[in-house]
């Protein structure tokens, strides 16, 4: 994402976390019409290439904006945090251990055969209903600083929830990746 | 993307695979992850009575360097002390195994991984020895 852009004022949204896709739907309607090319037909070169430029941000945002984890590593990098801090991987052993046995089990699975089938499926729903728990808490903490009355009350919420944001997006990366794993090696089965 | 020579090399033939029973006095285990790809990392040494380490084991599941990365890892720890397998950088690990600069992250995992390990067993050692004085300064 293009550093610096605040996608909510490209959009013309208030700084509101728990958006819903359909006002982000609107806003990115309404601003990519104002920046259409068939209104610049006449406009000069550098009135041109602003509204290419603005289309692009347009896009961006709501591309940023309309997607979960976008949307919550966009908060993170707005508190000045990345999910590749170092220290927030350090306090994450006991969950990423689970992951790690998770990964190990499948491998276990997959030597064993078409026998795995019943096993993977229930892997698979097990990893799933991590994931929705983790999204859940994601939508959680968008509610924790939309709850600040003030901005500068907001933006010291933004601090800690970027945090704990940082964890749950990583939980996310891994345990998708484990259902994709475990998708993987199921469809290997046949059954 | 290609994988150099010696990545392929430990990838085909990988050192160490496995794992110590991780509540083991004398192992430490190290876990760590890539939240950007979602590669994971265990790494488990076996330490004596005189801080060397007898013996590593790793589980990787991510790409070919983090593989090659933490096997080569295992390899470099064993039968040095505790204090000499902390010494160890990316750099090293980069270095040997010429990693491409979009791989480079794959070698810091590795050492963050032995960290760990060396971590979790000296965490274990101050619990089993509640005698021993805490290194805080007053």
């Amino acid at each position: 994402m293009a550093p610096g852009l605040d996608c909510f004022q490209v959009l013309g949204l208030e700084r509101h976390w728990q958006v819903t896709d359909e006002a982000l739907a609107e806003a990115f309607r309404r601003e990519s019409r104002k920046c259409h090319p068939d209104r610049f037909f006449n406009a000069t070169p550098e009135e041109k290439r602003r509204a290419m430029s603005r289309t692009t941000d347009v896009t961006e945002a709501y591309r940023t904006l309309k997607d979960l984890l976008g949307r919550a590593i966009y908060l993170i990098e707005s508190a000045g945090k990345s999910i590749e801090d170092r220290d927030a991987r350090a306090g994450a052993e006991g969950w990423l251990l689970e992951v790690v046995e998770v990964r190990e089990q499948v491998a276990e699975l997959r030597a064993r055969g078409p026998g795995a089938a019943g096993e993977f499926d229930r892997l698979f729903s097990v990893m799933q209903e991590k994931v929705a728990a983790v999204e859940q808490e994601i939508k959680g903490l968008f509610a924790a600083v939309d709850d600040h009355e003030s901005p500068a009350a907001a933006a010291g919420a933004l601090a800690v929830v970027a945090e704990a944001l940082a964890t749950l997006v990583g939980k996310h990366r891994y345990y998708s990746r484990t259902i994709d794993e475990i998708r993987r090696a199921r469809a290997a089965l046949g059954a | 993307m290609e994988y150099g020579s010696r990545v392929l090399e430990i990838c085909e033939n990988p050192k160490n695979v496995g794992a110590f029973p991780k509540s083991a006095a004398d192992v430490g285990t190290g876990v760590v992850g890539a939240p950007a790809c979602g590669d994971v990392m265990k790494l488990q040494i076996k330490v004596g009575d005189d801080h060397v380490i007898e013996d590593a084991k790793f589980k990787t599941f991510g790409c070919g360097s983090a593989i090659a990365s933490s096997s080569l890892v295992t390899e470099w720890v064993k039968g040095k002390t505790i204090d000499q397998a902390l010494a160890i950088r990316n750099v090293d690990i980069a270095t040997e195994l010429a990693l491409p600069p979009i791989k480079v992250h794959c070698s810091v995992l590795a050492e963050d991984a032995i960290k760990a390990a060396i971590f979790d067993h000296r965490r274990k050692q101050a619990g089993a020895a509640p005698t021993t004085a805490p290194e805080v300064a007053p």
